[in-house]
């Protein structure tokens, strides 16, 4: 590679080493991320990536937070999810029981006991998402303190904040996430306030210019258009399907003890069905299936074979070949 | 609390900014830095590498003066002719000369090629321009028709206030927050394609409706089939070619046709959509029909669990949502 990164800390070789004591899977940065992630931290603008399923999106966020000793914030997108769970939502039907439970006579608990802080409040403001937006002495007297959601690395110097298969939500919330991804910050649900440097806000912000730093990463499968106003404030990085030997230095960094020849023609097999799934237009299987494959080979001692029926067959039926249109014998 | 600034979309500021801080060598790096803001630097001029900053405004203590190139040693001028190549060194005594008769290279006909008849040009006839053409659902509203007529309806929406206050008025427990229903795409739909005779002249509009649904819906959650004339012969086709019957499920159903419309004349639909419609009504999957004519030539009478929309570039959202409205009062 001959980018040298400025930003980002990108590891000897450009490989994220394998530590299994510390559960760290090894991630080989291509020079393209190295350069659209220096970008992204340049220009403090979220990262868009983008590729085929199963090709490493959500694992760079991972890797990235690991290489930079930065804590990690991730959530996965569903037709659920609305612009309130990842910002700040009311748990209004405790709050409703509480207050029929409690009766006319005693003192309610303060409104900020119901607010579950999304994932933007614990990236802008970690310290006021645990106490819920309340004052210590509050947040420690109703004890509603609540932990770091995600993975906390002491000294960390920054966040990473990956926010998974975005295409998945409603086609409006893109749009919705403009305010927290462009201005960082966000409206409180009507009526409520939370504490901060000894005032009460009404909108959570991340500090201008402070440390620590963030860094949104969305990922998307392109199952469908994103909004161009959202596209427009993003910095864009593809990344392709390794071509055979790439999927072999993958696949080595994983299983470093592994057998080579088997790991080659693997890659050659699955190179071959991203071909085919390619001409009839369905789902190609991805890097992850193929270390899927490598896998359950090194652990059952199997290697790959032309012989229908064999163990290895099936094998390439159920984790490779998931499509039913690959499984049908060539002419 | 201090604001992060509003940063709005990608500018050209943010590629000065990003060119002049990270570390990019050569022309490639630095189209991939345009490339993961937006833009394009493939065809542009040879970049430079980013000049030193202007220092006409710095006043260090001590001026820092710029020195002059260091000079090479003066040579006296040299006035010589061009040294004239060296002659080939040419083989002593005389070479004797072969000469052999040449293999016969008429063509074993003697008549005129057929090729020569065909009256084929020297070049292939340049591409026809391909005009312009506006689709019957523009871009800029293709999105929002789209989605008025597909979204249903789900709980989940704002809190349904009515039956809030009845249960905290009769103190009841309550297990779960009564909600408004709204509108969802997460159903996904399918997408009945009329490619008969009277649509001919909409045929690239069918194409180009199944590109904005599935853009809108995901590729995942539409599936498309095609009929002709008979909506109940709907197909699709497996990647090995086999054709798939259409059968509801209880995703929406849009259908885009002419109903056999031709000419000025009312339509008279074929009694198949009688039965397609109870099809649908059956499995619970509404019907939503596009037609591209105008509505004094829909037929006067059709199925009443249809919604018949126009196709065209004057439907709007509003009116698509009033017309689903009258018909069944979803919202």
């Amino acid at each position: 590679m001959s980018y040298t990164p400025k930003y980002f800390g990108l590891p000897e070789g450009s490989v994220l080493a394998k530590d299994e004591a510390k559960g760290v899977l090894p991630y080989v940065f291509s020079e393209a991320m190295a350069i659209a992630i220096d970008v992204a931290l340049a220009t403090d603008r979220p990262l868009l990536v983008s590729g085929n399923p199963g090709c490493g999106k959500s694992r760079l966020a991972d890797a990235l937070a690991q290489v930079q000793g930065w804590n990690l914030l991730s959530v996965t997108m569903t037709s659920r999810t609305r612009l309130e769970t990842l910002t700040a939502e009311v748990d209004q039907l405790r709050r409703l029981n509480d207050a029929q439970a409690q009766g006319t006579g005693s003192a309610l608990r303060p409104d900020g006991c119901y607010l579950n802080p999304g994932i933007f409040w614990w990236a802008f403001d970690p310290e006021g998402a645990r106490r819920r937006g309340l004052t210590p002495d509050k947040a420690e007297k109703y004890k509603v303190a609540l932990d770091y959601p995600g993975t906390r690395r002491d000294g960390a110097a920054g966040t990473v904040l990956l926010i998974d298969e975005i295409d998945k939500a409603e086609p409006d919330l893109p749009n919705d996430l403009l305010e927290p991804l462009d201005r960082r910050r966000f409206d409180l649900p009507d009526g409520f306030r939370a504490e901060r440097d000894g005032g009460a806000h009404t909108c959570i912000a991340a500090r201008a210019g402070e440390a620590p730093r963030l860094l949104t990463l969305i990922t998307t499968n392109r199952e469908r258009d994103l909004p161009q106003a959202f596209l427009r404030r993003c910095v864009l990085l593809e990344i392709p399907d390794p071509d055979e030997a790439g999927l072999v230095d993958i696949a080595g960094h994983h299983f470093p003890d592994g057998d080579q020849d088997r790991m080659r023609a693997i890659a050659g097999l699955l190179v071959r069905l991203q071909g085919q799934a390619k001409a009839l237009r369905v789902r190609p299987p991805g890097t992850a299936e193929m270390l899927d494959a490598v896998r359950a080979c090194e652990g059952l001692g199997i290697q790959p074979s032309d012989e229908p029926g064999s163990v290895w067959a099936h094998i390439e039926g159920v984790v490779l070949a998931k499509d039913p249109a690959l499984r049908i014998p060539g002419p | 609390m201090t604001d992060a600034p509003d940063r709005g979309e990608i500018h050209l500021g943010d590629l000065a900014r990003a060119l002049a801080d990270l570390p990019w060598r050569g022309q490639d790096q630095a189209a991939a830095i345009a490339a993961c803001l937006g833009f394009g630097l493939g065809a542009g001029p040879t970049l430079a590498p980013p000049p030193a900053p202007h220092r006409v405004y710095d006043r260090p203590s001590a001026p820092i003066r710029p020195q002059p190139p260091e000079a090479a040693p003066r040579k006296p001028p040299v006035f010589l002719p061009p040294t004239p190549p060296r002659p080939v060194p040419l083989p002593e005594g005389t070479i004797p000369a072969v000469l052999s008769p040449l293999p016969d290279l008429a063509p074993p006909q003697q008549g005129r090629p057929d090729w020569l008849a065909a009256g084929a040009a020297a070049f292939p006839p340049p591409p026809e321009p391909r005009l312009a053409r506006a689709t019957l659902l523009p871009e800029r509203t293709a999105r929002h028709v789209l989605a008025a007529a597909l979204a249903m309806p789900r709980p989940g929406g704002a809190v349904h206030l009515p039956r809030l206050i009845a249960a905290v008025a009769r103190r009841a427990p309550l297990r779960a927050l009564p909600r408004r229903l709204e509108a969802s795409l997460d159903r996904g739909c399918q997408l009945l394609l009329d490619y008969s005779d009277p649509m001919v002249p909409f045929w690239e509009d069918l194409n180009d409706l199944a590109d904005q649904v599935r853009d809108l819906a995901g590729a995942e959650a539409t599936r498309v089939y095609s009929f002709n004339t008979r909506p109940t012969e709907a197909r699709c086709w497996s990647p090995a070619g086999e054709p798939i019957p259409w059968a509801p499920d209880d995703r929406p159903v849009l259908v885009a046709t002419g109903l056999g419309i031709q000419g000025r004349a009312p339509a008279e639909p074929s009694p198949d959509w009688a039965e397609f419609a109870a099809v649908c009504a059956r499995a619970g999957s509404p019907l939503l029909v596009l037609v591209p004519w105008p509505q004094d030539r829909w037929p006067p009478v059709f199925p009443a669990n249809a919604t018949l929309f126009p196709w065209g570039p004057r439907t709007s959202a509003g009116m698509v949502r009033r017309q689903a409205a009258s018909k069944g009062g979803r919202s």
